[in-house]
């Protein structure tokens, strides 16, 4: 599997992911896959204010964004996160006709729900390797 | 009827043209070539909330205050007439005096008299505003099911992959994943039915009954009522710790035993704090995990996010310990 390099002598740190997810098996899912992949998981946190709450103390590398949370919509994170310069990937089950009435949301890349692993690190890798 | 029986009607000549507008549903008017209304039938009359008075005799885009003044619909007319061609539920919104903004499909129609020399047109408005929003409406719903169905998908996948397969065979692997597959589903039909489902005391007594009466020691305690949305973590919680119990805590040699305990002491600011306490006795020997695996990691997290309580889990020399706090509303 491809992988990030993980911590150690003369590699770069673990990335560091905020994964923004409100269903707690799927958070956790995320959560372990991407520890597994090589990244390190800042959160997974479930609501709007405690993904705000966190990217107040710390600076992510890059972001997996559920839409839906809890009856919000992750809009605010996502604004955040772009004025941070922060890549973002969406892992929605909504699909882009529901997404394209949110200017940040829209066109942003979905890499879709269920997630498949090897999808989400593919995007997340092409976003890291981007900046 | 439809619009082309009713132009096949009027230029044969052989009914009353005037009954047969009047007899129809749908609103419509007749316009001579200057688009002076000649005839309205009562449908149009009735949609539109006009009288015949104000209406016969005045040009369309004069009526009501000039509220059939609509840039699409003078478009449509000046297409129509001078081509003679037909126009079928051309959509037009607008906010009419009277009723408010509505959808009217409209269709236009130039009648060609036999003499030859007739420029009248029929135009005919079917009110479509319901008909949208309905549609609007079931799109939404069949989104919103759309977007569970993949949600739910998406648990199924996270559990299946979350089940531990190092050292077991196909079929152990199975048996853990359904029984958290049937946990899920048993927690989900709890909390949506709401009633005698949301009672702790009877959340407990489902959860442990796989482990049978006797080794699963539930002590009495107040009567709590869960919330709703309380009722599938905890739910999911507890299998875990009876999972893990049947597997390497106390339920794994037939001595071992369990004991839950409830109470809801009194907190200093007046809040109704749930206190669960699992507590795990005559197992092997205890020492805490090398590495969490998902069971733990779920117990904690969920306690946490959803519950917006706690769970501490303690490896205590007699057995596994473990205490969950529960904010009750």
């Amino acid at each position: 599997m491809e992988s990030i390099p993980g911590e150690g002598a003369g590699r770069p740190a673990r990335r560091q992911i905020l994964v923004v997810e409100d269903e707690t098996l799927i958070a956790l899912d995320l959560e372990i896959g991407l520890t597994d992949a090589g990244f390190s998981v800042i959160g997974p946190v479930p609501t709007v204010a405690a993904a705000l709450a966190l990217l107040a103390d710390q600076r992510p590398d890059a972001a997996v964004l559920d839409v839906s949370l809890r009856g919000e919509w992750v809009t605010p994170v996502a604004e955040t996160l772009r004025a941070m310069g922060v890549p973002f990937v969406l892992a929605s089950a909504y699909g882009g006709a529901e997404l394209a009435s949110d200017a940040v949301l829209a066109g942003a890349r979905n890499v879709g729900k269920p997630t498949m692993p090897a999808v989400l690190f593919a995007a997340l890798k092409d976003l890291l390797d981007c900046r | 009827m439809t619009l082309e029986d009713l132009y096949r009607m009027l230029r044969s000549g052989h009914v009353q043209a005037q009954g047969v507008v009047d007899s129809l549903d749908l609103p419509l008017v007749v316009l001579d070539e200057d688009l002076r209304v000649t005839a309205a039938n009562p449908a149009f009359l009735d949609a539109f909330r006009v009288e015949r008075d104000e209406t016969i005799g005045e040009r369309l885009f004069a009526l009501g205050n000039g509220q059939w003044n609509i840039p699409e619909l003078r478009a449509l007319m000046a297409d129509v007439i001078p081509k003679a061609a037909a126009v079928i539920d051309y959509k037009v919104t607008h906010d009419f005096q009277g009723i408010g903004r509505r959808t009217m499909l409209v269709g236009a129609r130039r009648m060609v008299h036999p003499g030859g020399h007739g420029k009248d047109v029929l135009v005919t408005f079917e009110d479509v505003t319901d008909r949208g929003r309905a549609e609007a409406e079931k799109d939404v719903l069949l989104a919103e099911t759309r977007h569970r169905m993949r949600n739910l998908l998406s648990v199924v996948r996270a559990l299946a992959g979350q089940t531990r397969t190092a050292g077991r065979t196909g079929e152990e692997y199975r048996d853990a994943f359904l029984g958290r597959l049937e946990a899920l589903i048993r927690a989900q039909d709890a909390s949506l039915s709401g009633g005698s489902a949301a009672d702790l005391a009877d959340l407990v007594g489902r959860t442990l009954e796989p482990v049978g009466a006797g080794r699963a020691r539930v002590e009495p305690g107040p009567a709590v009522r869960l919330a709703a949305a309380q009722v599938l973590p905890l739910g999911l919680i507890l299998h875990e710790l009876a999972t893990n119990a049947l597997k390497h805590g106390a339920l794994s040699v037939p001595e071992g035993i369990v004991r839950v305990a409830w109470d809801i002491p009194a907190q200093a600011d007046g809040a109704t704090l749930l206190l669960l306490d699992w507590r795990e006795e005559g197992g092997p020997p205890v020492a805490p995990p090398t590495t969490r695996g998902f069971g733990t990691r779920l117990i904690e997290y969920s306690a946490r996010t959803d519950l917006e309580g706690k769970a501490e889990l303690r490896f205590e020399l007699g057995g596994l310990h473990v205490q969950i706090s529960v904010p009750l509303t």
